[in-house]
């Protein structure tokens, strides 16, 4: 055959070979998900367009830099072992990407041979499912919140049940003294069961405030008077202190009067639990330092050590140790954190606990 | 309730912090002609049945500072109070896998919270029973 007839079919496959060069090249960018062609040295040798947009466009670095921010090769890597045996491998890895987010993926690795049948590449794929890990985590939550609650209520309604039993054998032997301890059992019982609810609500629903001027004082009074009988009932020295010129915050009134409710109902039930001592007070004050408002609150209950004082906003955790929800500080802590304020605890087993809240006046202060 | 057991010959000590439950639980037994003692704490709970010598003790698990678990371990390490019989009551769902790796023995009865009288009775009248010097030997 003449070379003048062999060069049409030669550019014909050429012209084929490059479509489908780029055919594949755009599959390879257009995958959904980071893919990485190393070397034995474990350097970049190709990448594909989702990995050059996470990480970056630096073939010719190394895949531990990229991925992980590494100096050294990864203890475990799946890279490696494909390169050792010529075996697909997996594994799941947490990479960083350039804005420094970390990422859970799926990894796969597998062998690319050359024209001598050696692996001279390897191709990691990782698929992120870091959407799935967060669900994993939400879901974790939610059993622990479940558990927790259920712990809690077992406590509640254990103490209904002794209150009814009183109550009614007060009755039947016409005890005065039983009736009446049965009545206050089952009306505090009530109660606690109540703000579980109103926790619970809060939790379930969006944590949407209404930021309002408002006056904090007016907070305060509220939320002492809705404690003032539980005072008396047990027997506590309930003192507050209120600055008269703290004027009008920026806060959704019913989310701050709910977080200070939850925070003195823990400290009347550190007191009241506290066995110790003959007499127990809560000390309430407001007062201003500037650009926030501050409410200290003191009990002289049963105290915290340091392992309780530095797990009391979590979820599941009860500051008293007994059979309660642990709702309330949580959605407390929630409240002024949604607020952009702080609380600090001071507390010692035995002695006592003091609570200290910084609230912003203004919204979008920066204050802390 | 009902009951054939002279139970004016039993002490139980009543150990939980919640006074809410020390209360039930001590008019509960009163009413049944118990005599009880109580402790709202852990090493409290100790000292008392080391001093007292209670025939059976309810013991919480879920306590400030040292848990029912750790009392129990104590009691159990003891060779004084060891014979004592214990129920605990609780709120706890997973106790008895947690005691598992204590290495000692475990309580003679569970309850779980919110109590059921009845099964309290007949755990009290099992087990007091039984350890009575003129109850037959299993």
């Amino acid at each position: 055959m003449s070379s003048k007839k062999k060069e049409p079919s030669v550019k014909r496959l050429e012209t084929e070979l490059e479509k489908n060069r780029e055919r594949f090249r755009t599959m390879f960018n257009e995958v959904p998900c980071y893919i990485s062609v190393q070397d034995r040295d474990l350097k970049i040798v190709h990448s594909n367009r989702k990995f050059k947009e996470a990480f970056c466009d630096c073939d010719g670095d190394y895949c531990y830099r990229v991925y992980k921010h590494r100096n050294e090769p990864c203890l475990t890597c799946p890279v490696e072992a494909t390169f050792d045996d010529g075996e697909i491998h997996h594994s799941e890895e947490v990479v960083t990407s350039l804005s420094g987010e970390s990422i859970n993926t799926l990894v796969s690795t597998a062998p690319i041979y050359n024209s001598e049948g050696e692996i001279d590449l390897v191709m990691e794929m990782s698929a992120d499912i870091t959407h799935i890990r967060n669900l994993q985590k939400q879901l974790t939550n939610l059993g622990l919140l479940v558990g927790s609650i259920s712990h809690g209520l077992k406590g509640l309604l254990t103490g209904l049940d002794g209150g009814m039993y009183l109550l009614n054998t007060g009755l039947d032997k016409d005890k005065k003294d039983r009736i009446e301890k049965g009545r206050t059992m089952i009306h505090r019982n009530v109660e606690q069961i109540r703000q579980v609810v109103l926790d619970l609500l809060y939790i379930a629903g969006e944590e949407e405030y209404k930021f309002e001027p408002y006056s904090l004082r007016d907070a305060a009074v509220s939320v002492a008077k809705r404690l003032a009988k539980r005072a008396t009932a047990y027997q506590i020295d309930f003192k507050m202190e209120l600055d008269e010129d703290i004027g009008s915050c920026d806060v959704d009134a019913n989310a701050i009067k709910e977080s200070l409710f939850n925070i003195l109902a823990s400290a009347f039930e550190s007191c009241r639990l506290d066995t110790r001592k003959d007499a127990h007070f809560v000390r309430f004050s407001l007062t201003s330092d500037g650009d926030n408002a501050v409410f200290n609150i003191e009990d002289n209950g049963i105290g915290l050590n340091q392992e309780s004082r530095e797990n009391m906003f979590n979820l599941n955790f009860s500051n008293t140790g007994k059979e309660s929800t642990g709702l309330g500080l949580f959605t407390a802590n929630k409240v002024i954190e949604g607020h952009r304020g702080v609380i600090e605890v001071t507390s010692e087993p035995g002695k006592g606990t003091s609570y200290h809240i910084r609230i912003p006046k203004v919204r979008g202060s920066n204050e802390k | 309730m009902e009951s054939v057991m002279n139970t004016a010959q039993y002490k139980i000590l009543v150990i939980d912090d919640e006074p809410d439950v020390v209360s039930y639980l001590t008019t509960f037994l009163e009413d049944e002609g118990f005599a009880v003692i109580s402790a709202q704490d852990g090493p409290d709970g100790i000292d008392q049945a080391r001093a007292e010598r209670p025939d059976l003790i309810t013991l919480d698990i879920t306590m400030p500072g040292m848990s029912g678990i750790e009392v129990l371990t104590t009691l159990r390490r003891d060779p004084e109070v060891e014979h004592i019989p214990i129920i605990v009551i609780t709120g706890v769902a997973s106790f008895q896998k947690q005691l598992s790796f204590r290495g000692v023995r475990p309580p003679e009865a569970f309850m779980q919270k919110p109590m059921n009288l009845l099964l309290l009775t007949e755990n009290l009248e099992k087990l007091l029973v039984q350890n009575t010097p003129s109850a037959a030997h299993e």
